[in-house]
């Protein structure tokens, strides 16, 4: 369940040997979900200090008024895309922190390249948490990653690509501005 | 040491594979800055230890036990816990050794190991428990539910009689979570493996006499915690009760259990609790069973149920429940720490032996919101400190007779600052010698209330008693003996808020009234009239809003605790005024038409936070995070 790859080193710890662990292994993508490249209306950008964000600012879909009055799908296509250097091909878990307004602002579409749409989505409303989402089987180079709208209310912080089954996001992560093309 | 240093809290999570079981010795280190300032976790064959390093002195802290036996070439799921406080370590399921010690922070994680391996470590940052999930979504939508047995669906509307009369657009709640058992239990879980301290909640509804429960600390299909609900219309030796059980290995052990079951058809809320060992189940928000083992230390939380008929389960949410119950039955060293006067585990208890002043806390400084209580029993006066921090503290005392204290046959609330206690608020309490005593305290962002035996004797408002670590305290001639400490933090203020409708009123009109959040407020009939509540408000009650730019314009705002609509001075009134142009707020606070006070408070922050409260027997009145008025009324 914990299964979790990582190399080994070694080194001496107080009068015992240590053995020691590199995450050398480990891809840990991190991007601020205002590092786009591009961003098309509604999706919009705002900044907020002090309201424990990773870079003070996060994407959203405005809350229209009134709000999801029919089935009839997104008003728009409003998306904020991102360019992502992968750095080893291999299947990476994607995570989303994301804050929704409710049980009909609670989902973005997700489209990586040209592959059709995925979305990410739950049900814990009106705080920042985490959303696991789809896995991804990506090639090593450059991904283009469109967030786009599905339902207005909808927030996003930061998302995560992780090339380990195990590791779960709990709180903000460290932006990795190493993998991001801007 | 491990290469990512985690802040905590986090879990270290690895596989131990032993090879040598005589050999066998682990150590596992965290929060290492150098080797002489660590804690160390030893577990080998016949032992199992916490030590704290501090400057090269090793001191062991905390309980613990050993491990039964290992043999060779077996392999054991192990876990560190750490966070501001607690170490917790786990290894095959079995939680070995708890500490709980604040000295380091913010070191590296590693280990060492002789006669085994550790495979596969992993460091998981750890946070906030929360989730919830009202299974508003279609039935082929993805959810974060995983059915572990029988058959588990998202079910829009009932499935019963009437359910073909049904229009999901037109219910308040057509979605819930559905299962049933084919062969033996039926189980979903949602979470992670690292949950830990935490209660479940969920509606219920059996449609038939089948039992029903919920699941915490989830390992796998044979080992779990749950509490487990029989219909009271059901037949046989297991009818008609609510148990917690833990299964183990595959086998049942019921840790306690008490008459009552339910009835099918019946809605419910139905609430598992877990921590440090501690497993409470609730109806209703009615505590019905409590039991005590260290059952997994971790795991997910789920939902159960027996019998074809099926459960419909709903609203469920997960959150952090955190308590410390401490019942003294084996020493903790390092869990109460003595900030003055001698202390020491005797006999189940914590003992304050010898006279004067003494104090010990525990807990964390983070602490805020919360109640405790304490069984006390001794000669010398006796209390309990809260919002305690490295140089001050609150403390709720009694002073029994014959101990020597000014404070003889009073409680008294006061604040403790570089020794010297300033009195905050005081009333007759009688307290014999010798005799034995319930107290508690409760302390709610600025408020602290003191109770004897159950019975409410005092309270006070000090602005900054908002969080701190709880503590035992001792004074004047005479031991004090405690035991039964328990401290549970006070659940969030609902709100009734003041905002745009969430429901449409044009299209929807039939649901403008019932649906609105502006419901509980009545429309004045003229503009610039009184909103009133709907309701009556009882208790401790908050008005809070913000003000956006106070310079925008010249206004005023009169807000009422307490008011009655048909007494235009009835209440305590807050009123304020912004001047156009001006940061500057003027704030008079009346009783009805007598002015208790006026102040004219400088403006920082925009927009401007106002809170207009009832806190026990006080009025706080706070602008822009200033404390402006504090009244006893």
């Amino acid at each position: 369940m914990r299964r979790f790859i990582v190399s080994a080193v070694v080194v001496s710890l107080v009068t015992l040997l240590v053995a020691g662990v590199a995450s050398a292994a480990m891809v840990k993508m991190v991007v601020e979900a205002g590092d786009y490249f591009a961003i098309s209306p509604s999706m919009a950008k705002v900044v907020a200090t002090g309201a424990g964000l990773g870079n003070n600012d996060y994407i959203q879909i405005p809350l229209r008024r009134p709000h999801a009055t029919s089935e009839t799908g997104p008003a728009d296509t409003g998306n904020a895309r991102y360019k992502v250097n992968v750095p080893t091909a291999g299947v990476y878990q994607l995570w989303a922190r994301t804050w929704w307004y409710d049980a009909c602002g609670n989902s973005f579409f997700i489209i990586v390249d040209a592959k059709p749409a995925v979305y990410v989505e739950d049900a814990t409303y009106q705080t920042w948490h985490w959303v696991k989402g789809p896995k991804l089987t990506l090639t090593a180079g450059q991904h283009t990653i469109r967030m786009q709208n599905r339902e207005d209310g909808a927030r996003m912080d930061q998302f995560m690509l992780i090339n380990s089954t195990q590791y779960v996001p709990t709180r903000v992560e460290t932006r990795t501005g190493q993998y991001v093309v801007k | 040491m491990l290469e990512d240093v985690t802040e905590p809290p986090y879990a270290l999570a690895a596989s131990l594979h032993v090879t040598d079981p005589a050999a066998l010795r682990l150590q596992i280190v965290l929060e290492q800055t150098d080797a002489d300032n660590t804690y160390v976790i030893t577990c080998a064959p016949r032992e199992t230890y916490v030590e704290r390093i501090v400057g090269g002195k090793a001191t062991r802290i905390g309980q613990s036990h050993p491990f039964g036996a290992f043999e060779a070439d077996s392999d054991f799921e192990l876990t560190v816990r750490r966070d501001a406080w607690r170490i917790v370590f786990v290894l095959g399921r079995e939680v070995l050794a708890e500490a709980w010690d604040s000295t380091l922070s913010g070191g590296g994680v590693g280990y060492s190991v002789t006669g085994g391996e550790i495979v596969d470590p992993l460091v998981q940052p750890l946070g906030d428990v929360y989730m919830t999930d009202d299974f508003m979504r279609t039935q082929d939508a993805s959810s974060t539910w995983e059915a572990v047995s029988g058959t588990w669906k998202t079910q829009s509307l009932r499935v019963d009689e009437q359910s073909d009369r049904m229009e999901a657009d037109k219910s308040a709640n057509a979605f819930s979570y559905w299962g049933k058992s084919d062969e033996g239990p039926a189980i979903a879980c949602t979470g992670y493996w690292f949950w830990t301290d935490y209660q479940v909640t969920a509606a219920v509804r059996v449609t038939e006499a089948d039992p029903m429960g919920l699941v915490a600390y989830y390992q796998d299909p044979q080992n779990y915690v749950m509490a487990r609900w029989t219909s009271a219309l059901a037949e046989g030796e297991d009818a008609d009760l609510l148990q917690i059980i833990g299964v183990r290995g595959g086998e049942r052990s019921v840790l306690a259990q008490t008459h009552g079951g339910h009835i099918p058809g019946q809605w419910y809320q139905l609430q598992l609790r877990v921590c440090d060992g501690e497993i409470q189940c609730l109806v209703d928000d009615e505590p019905r069973l409590v039991a005590h083992a260290n059952l997994f230390g971790q795991g997910q939380p789920g939902l159960y149920c027996e019998g074809a008929g099926g459960v419909f389960f709903d609203s469920v949410a997960v959150e952090d429940w955190k308590v410390l119950s401490d019942e003294f039955a084996q020493p903790a060293p390092g869990k109460w720490v003595a900030r003055s006067g001698d202390w020491k585990h005797d006999a189940g208890t914590m003992l304050a032996s010898g006279s004067g002043s003494r104090l010990a806390v525990a807990g964390m400084e983070s602490w805020q919101r919360y109640w405790v209580a304490v069984d006390a029993e001794g000669k010398g006066a006796m209390g309990l400190a809260v919002c305690a921090d490295a140089s001050s503290w609150y403390g709720l005392r009694f002073g029994t007779k014959g101990s020597g204290v000014s404070y003889e046959g009073e409680a008294q609330i006061v604040r403790v600052a570089d020794g010297e206690a300033q009195v905050l608020a005081s009333a007759p309490a009688h307290i014999a010698s010798g005799s034995s005593h319930r107290l508690k305290a409760v302390v709610d962002d600025g408020l602290i209330t003191g109770y004897l035996d159950g019975k409410r004797v005092l309270d006070a408002y000090d602005a900054g008693a908002i969080s701190g670590r709880t503590g035992l305290v001792a004074d004047g001639a005479g031991s004090v003996r405690f035991d039964n400490v328990y401290l549970a933090m006070i659940p969030p203020k609902r709100i009734a808020r003041v905002a745009k409708e969430f429901t449409e009123g044009d299209e929807h009109f039939e649901m403008q009234e019932w649906a609105s959040t502006r419901a509980p407020w009545l429309k004045p009939a003229e503009d610039g009239g009184t909103w009133w509540t709907k309701g009556d408000y009882f208790g401790d009650k908050t008005i809070a809003f913000e003000i956006p730019n106070i310079e925008a314009a010249a206004g005023s705002v009169r807000l009422t605790l307490e008011g009655t609509p048909d007494e235009p001075a009835s209440g305590i009134t807050l009123m304020i005024a912004t001047t156009k142009g001006s940061k500057s707020i003027t704030a008079t606070l009346l009783a009805g038409s007598e002015q208790l006070g006026e102040q004219a408070v400088e403006v920082a922050n925009a927009p401007c936070s106002v809170r207009f409260e009832r806190k026990g027997t006080w009025v706080v009145a706070t602008i822009d995070g200033n404390v402006v008025f504090n009244v006893k009324r």
